[in-house]
């Protein structure tokens, strides 16, 4: 069996039917894993989790709004249910519904951040982990963002519950390692997905805007992929706690 | 190294070193030889390079059986060696696609007796020969380098320059300081090789099993599993993971980052005080 082998594990990859989320199942497929396909949209869900069939792996679609505490434990009793105990959770989706200065956020939309970033997190984790402990231990990864690292005048709230997921990982890391638990997160940089588009579609901005990347591109979903794997699998398994930043070198270079 | 641990170390596609090039400096033991057997098995042909020459030889005949390898006997320390070393790597590979800045020394003691020419020694081989030996480097490492596929500087860091070690109960200012400074060194790099397609991470290690670590795993073994949020140290495959992550395509975009492969040690908060 390969070092980055995960054959057999049972996964759950929120925010799964596109983007990051989306490479992420595609290639923990590739290394064996059952996947469980998840978003808000169950026909999305489906498609995706055919696809991944069709493709010789193994994937069902369970939907789930995250913002739901209900929706989540459903998500965590079903996949139970279907494939057994979760062996590793990718906490990937969430949202921002808000762009300009923290002085003019509205509350509804600073608290919609923090519950649903934060709060679905440490949910998903507070249902899964006793689970994964029974199993003999598995893995979470969490994907924050650079922007959880740097001071921001226009995505506060977000970077905020992206910075909170850093500490999440830290605190669960030493809380379940005992159990043989690893949580740890990664934080990407700007990558080629439809959440990024304003800043890639346009070849005048991509160009300005990757100029400030020392690697002078913006990054691909299957370079996030690569790293979910390498923490999931045996080839990580020493590794917790942390965050690996991947962003071309864009944090430290700024 | 039995069948098991060479399926172990073996990977797919996304992490595959097929067609690539290797030197790992301080190669002929400790992490520096798992490291150049993992790149091995993955398919890179390797050079390593340590000071001695009877180490160098041994090493080579355990690393032969698992793929293109080459040794040469080199201090890093010293501008020659290192001349010489860049030379043999041109000749037996070609190009350079990986450098592995591995080699490193230690220096224990307490503050009043901590001598100048052990800081001196500790600083000269874990950051001023990675600088130098890097720096001269590049002409090889932009050879092999490719936009989509650059060529891969990869340091090993220590968490000791991260947090500051007390298991042991003897200071090491130097190596602390080292590899601090090498983890800095590390995203200096990163920005200024960038536009040439070279990325450059460190690792940043806990406690493995290594001749390094012989001594304090003899007498707090159990304080280094109790600080660790694993309870274990780490093992062979846990280096070869990260550095066939970084080295690979799956690593393409890592770029200036410090990973820290020590089981939580370092993030967490440690049970004893250094008086105890």
């Amino acid at each position: 069996m390969s070092l980055f082998s995960l054959d057999g594990k049972v996964v759950i990859i929120t925010g799964s039917t596109k983007g990051i989320g989306l490479a992420i199942a595609n290639r923990m497929a590739e290394q064996g894993a059952r996947v469980v396909i998840s978003s808000r949209n169950q026909d999305a869900c489906d498609e995706v989790a055919a696809t991944i069939r069709e493709n010789g792996g193994d994937a069902i679609a369970i939907a789930c709004n995250i913002n739901y505490k209900e929706q989540l434990q459903e998500l965590v009793a079903k996949t139970e249910q279907q494939l057994g105990k979760v062996n590793v959770l990718v906490c990937n989706a969430a949202l921002n519904p808000y762009f300009g200065p923290s002085q003019d956020i509205p509350d509804e939309a600073f608290d919609k951040v923090m519950h649903a970033n934060i709060g679905s997190v440490h949910r998903l984790c507070q249902q899964v982990l006793p689970g994964m402990a029974e199993t003999g231990g598995g893995a979470v990864i969490i994907v924050s963002s650079i922007g959880g690292l740097k001071g921001t005048d226009a995505l506060g709230a977000y970077a905020i519950s992206k910075a909170a997921d850093m500490q999440i990982a830290r605190n669960l890391a030493v809380e379940w390692g005992p159990k043989n638990i690893r949580v740890n997160c990664i934080a990407p940089g700007l990558i080629k997905t439809d959440f990024a588009k304003a800043l890639w579609e346009n070849p005048e901005i991509y160009k300005a805007t990757v100029s400030k990347y020392p690697l002078r591109r913006i990054g691909e979903p299957d370079e996030i992929a690569g790293a979910a794997v390498f923490l999931a699998s045996s080839a990580g398994s020493f590794t917790t706690g942390q965050t690996i930043v991947i962003d071309g070198g864009g944090t430290i270079a700024s | 190294m039995s069948k098991q641990e060479v399926e172990n170390y073996v990977t797919s596609s996304l992490f595959s070193l097929e067609g690539k090039t290797a030197l790992v400096t301080g190669g002929s033991s400790g992490l520096g030889l798992i490291m150049a057997k993992g790149l091995l098995c993955n398919g890179a042909r390797v050079v390593i390079a340590s000071r001695s020459q009877e180490k160098c030889d041994m090493a080579l005949a355990e690393l032969s059986e698992f793929g293109e390898c080459f040794a040469l006997a080199t201090d890093v320390t010293k501008s020659q060696d290192r001349e010489r070393l860049l030379h043999f790597v041109e000749s037996k590979l070609g190009s350079l696609s990986i450098l592995i800045n591995n080699a490193g020394a230690n220096w224990g003691a307490k503050l009043e007796d901590y001598p100048d020419e052990g800081f001196e020694k500790v600083i000269n081989t874990n950051l001023s020969a990675v600088f130098s030996l890097t720096r001269d480097a590049v002409t090889l490492l932009s050879k092999a380098a490719l936009k989509d596929d650059p060529s891969r500087i990869i340091n090993i860091g220590s968490m000791d320059g991260i947090h500051v070690p007390i298991v042991q109960r003897i200071p090491t200012f130097a190596y602390s300081a080292s590899k601090a400074a090498l983890h800095h060194l590390t995203r200096s790099f990163a920005v200024d090789l960038a536009p040439r397609h070279i990325t450059v991470n460190a690792i940043a290690p806990g406690f493995f099993e290594s001749k390094m670590t012989d001594y304090v795993f003899e007498h707090y073994k159990q304080d280094i599993e109790d600080d660790c949020p694993l309870h274990r140290v780490g093992k062979p495959e846990e280096i070869v993971g990260i550095v066939t992550y970084l080295a690979s395509r799956a690593g393409a975009y890592t770029n200036g980052t410090v990973i820290p492969v020590d089981g939580g040690t370092s993030i967490s908060k440690g049970k004893r005080s250094w008086t105890e």
